[in-house]
């Protein structure tokens, strides 16, 4: 068990005002079987006023918009997640699920997957367990992929990101989820936070005795009491962290940063 | 009824030339490029007795009752899919299936306010429903108009004709709109002029005494939808018929990249502050593919047998239906169920050999995605041709609006292909349309 402290900061600086924005922003931790949501308190910058719902896959989501002109527009929230290492993070629900068995967005399969996947079938229809199906699926993958930034972009899918060999961790995730879905294991994309200082991680969480279980690609291992779940969805664009529309503007660059601490 | 046709007749260029000039018109984009077309009207209406007439209402009604209560159930518990009645992958697999309306529920949870379902008369005098449409279905201001300008420049042939007056349209739309309407003002959105249904948009607009408003005149704010009026205050709105589509609908929670969408309308739509006449997500109930299962849905959810027939329809899903199919390539209709508006559709028979080998190829490679029929027959309609009566394929499509119930428009747009050959009689094809009489007793 463990108390997690997380500072979550995101920038977005203008060249030129920008008139008005909307923004959605899901980055409020929701409660589950591993983690528990103890505070958290939102700034934003300019003031402005939102409002807070959940979307149709179960994440917090806070809605608004800033109208007049502003040259930067910031959020930070800070909070407090209490996490166990028990690795089932929830229970299915039964009438949802099926949104994660199908091809979808970037998780759809193009002939490099799939022929990686023919290539792999004996070893992983052999395996005891659904679990264990999935581990193995995923060492398999750890094999076949580099970590490196900068060789794929926000909407790179699966398919090319696994033809290039390299990514990072929203890659390792949408190619996972797609392996995972030919193998009929239901499979979700998860963004979130881990310990340490940097950007926000994603990784995935997948249907085993009907109970969701948690895999991070990227490090070829289940997750622990250091990661903090913000969102869920079919891919990364359904439970994207920041989701904006704006007028005006000109240039824009942005600064994410984030931190987690840990205390036992 | 032969004298009445005469004299109608007599009047078609007259008519013809009034719809030009109120902009009665169609958009299509053809090699990208937008064109408009007068869409032609025939003069001869399509006739239906006040016994059939009531035979069809009572289907219909059964028809959408059912469906809505279908998209209720998808949207939530999904019991239907649990019960083994409609397979996972007919759902799920859908493009018209948007996960985005999981558990949001419309105001007093109507789905589709204003259907729009296609059938044909067959041969043997029975009807067929062809397909539902629940989206933004389009029509019915053509048999509207023309009914008005029929009235206005033939008034001797509407004497002593028991027929049902169907410019009640309005009121109809204006009660479903009403129904659910939150508090507000009640709008019309279009996506603006150059969209093939504009003139529709601007005349149900004018017909209803709803604002027609483009995406830039609504914003939201603080979980509220408002309209800039034209002297620039803002007032809330309570109901959106909205005529663009689901995609386009949110740049923040369905395609970020629309211009046309209102950021945010669909959050407003979930806290239940605004009505969305068609509700979002309704595809996954007017898709080909789940069109095979309404007759299911009828004895599922409303424990009644279908009054009106689906044409017969196999699905390559099922390995028997597959083999039906191979089997009897030749004398079936293939659909793509993804398409719509009369394209992906393929006559077995018109086939060359190495069209049908790689057909059957894809199909065994993607059953899902196809639907097969048989060709049903169905009756001609004559149609004024160049100064000659000559017998045309032709459709219905019937109007349900729904409020606290279902009812059926005493009327209807009638499309017939103006190809003697041709069996697709969709607008965007270059069909034309007649007015629909409904005769009352």
């Amino acid at each position: 068990m463990a108390f997690l402290n997380y500072e979550s900061r995101m920038t977005l600086s203008y060249s030129e005002a920008v008139e008005k924005c909307y923004f959605t922003i899901k980055t409020i931790p929701a409660d589950d079987f591993r983690q528990r949501n103890i505070s958290y308190e939102i700034e934003m910058q300019p003031k402005t006023a939102y409002s807070e719902s959940v979307d149709s896959f179960g994440n917090n989501q806070i809605t608004g918009s800033v109208n007049g002109p502003h040259k930067i527009f910031e959020y930070i929230v800070r909070g407090l997640v209490e996490t166990n290492d028990i690795n089932v993070t929830g229970g299915v629900n039964e009438a949802r699920v099926g949104m994660y068995k199908y091809p979808h967005g970037k998780c759809v399969p193009g002939e490099r997957i799939l022929e990686f996947a023919d290539a792999i079938r004996q070893e992983i229809s052999g395996c005891e367990s659904e679990k264990e199906k999935c581990i193995r699926i995923m060492n398999r993958l750890s094999e076949k992929m580099t970590y490196e930034k900068g060789c794929t972009g926000i909407d790179t899918g699966a398919e090319e990101a696994f033809a290039g060999g390299k990514g990072v961790c929203q890659d390792f995730a949408h190619i996972y989820i797609t392996l995972l879905r030919i193998f009929k294991i239901p499979a979700r994309y998860v963004c979130g936070l881990i310990v340490g200082q940097g950007e926000s991680h994603a990784w995935v969480e997948a249907v085993t005795d009907n109970n969701y279980v948690a895999f991070d690609p990227t490090y070829n291992k289940e997750i622990t009491d250091e990661y903090i779940k913000l969102g869920t969805g079919r891919d990364a664009a359904d439970c994207a962290i920041n989701r904006g529309v704006m007028w005006g503007g000109g240039a824009q660059t942005q600064e994410i940063s984030v931190r987690v601490d840990k205390y036992y | 009824m032969k004298q009445l046709e005469q004299q109608l007749l007599q009047h078609t260029d007259k008519i013809n030339n009034l719809l030009a000039r109120y902009g009665v018109k169609f958009g299509i984009y053809k090699n990208n490029t937008f064109k408009e077309q007068l869409f032609p009207f025939d003069a001869i209406p399509r006739i239906i007795e006040h016994t059939e007439f009531e035979m069809l209402e009572k289907g219909l009604k059964q028809r959408v009752l059912a469906l809505n209560l279908f998209l209720k159930d998808i949207y939530s518990d999904k019991k239907i899919v649990k019960d083994g009645v409609v397979p996972e992958d007919f759902i799920f697999a859908s493009s018209g299936y948007l996960a985005e309306c999981e558990g949001v529920m419309p105001v007093k949870g109507v789905y589709s306010h204003i259907s729009g379902i296609d059938l044909v008369k067959g041969k043997d005098n029975e009807w067929y429903i062809l397909e539902d449409n629940l989206r933004v279905p389009s029509g019915a201001s053509y048999p509207m108009i023309a009914r008005d300008l029929c009235r206005k420049s033939s008034p001797e042939t509407f004497h002593n004709v028991r027929l049902i007056d169907n410019r009640n349209y309005a009121d109809l739309l204006r009660r479903t709109m009403d129904y659910v309407n939150t508090g507000g003002h009640t709008v019309i959105l279009t996506p603006g002029r150059y969209n093939a249904a504009y003139f529709e948009h601007s005349y149900l607009a004018e017909q209803t005494g709803a604002h027609l408003v483009t995406g830039s005149e609504l914003f939201v704010e603080n979980d509220y939808l408002y309209y800039i009026t034209s002297n620039g205050a803002r007032e809330k709105v309570g109901a959106v018929y909205r005529r663009i589509s689901d995609e386009y609908l949110d740049p923040m929670n369905f395609y970020p990249e629309s211009l046309i969408g209102i950021p945010h309308i669909y959050d407003v739509f979930r806290k239940g502050n605004v009505a969305l006449l068609n509700a979002p997500g309704n595809g996954v109930a007017d898709d080909k593919g789940i069109y095979y299962f309404v007759p299911k849905m009828i004895k599922y959810y409303l424990n009644e047998e279908p009054v009106l027939k689906n044409a017969p329809t196999y699905l390559p899903f099922y390995e028997e239906d597959m083999k039906y199919v191979l089997e009897h390539f030749d004398d079936l209709v293939l659909k793509d169920v993804a398409e719509a508006g009369g394209y992906g559709v393929v006559f077995g028979n018109t086939m060359t050999a190495k069209q049908k080998e790689d057909f059957i190829t894809l199909l065994k490679a993607e059953p899902r995605r196809f639907i097969a029929q048989e060709v049903i027959d169905f009756q001609d309609l004559d149609i004024l041709d160049e100064n000659e009566i000559v017998p045309r394929k032709a459709d219905l499509r019937a109007f349900v609006l729904m409020a606290d119930e279902p009812y059926v428009w005493a009327s209807g747009l009638t499309r017939f292909s103006r190809n003697p050959d041709s069996f697709i009689v969709n607008s965007s094809q270059g069909g034309g349309f007649k007015d629909t009489w409904v005769l009352s007793q």
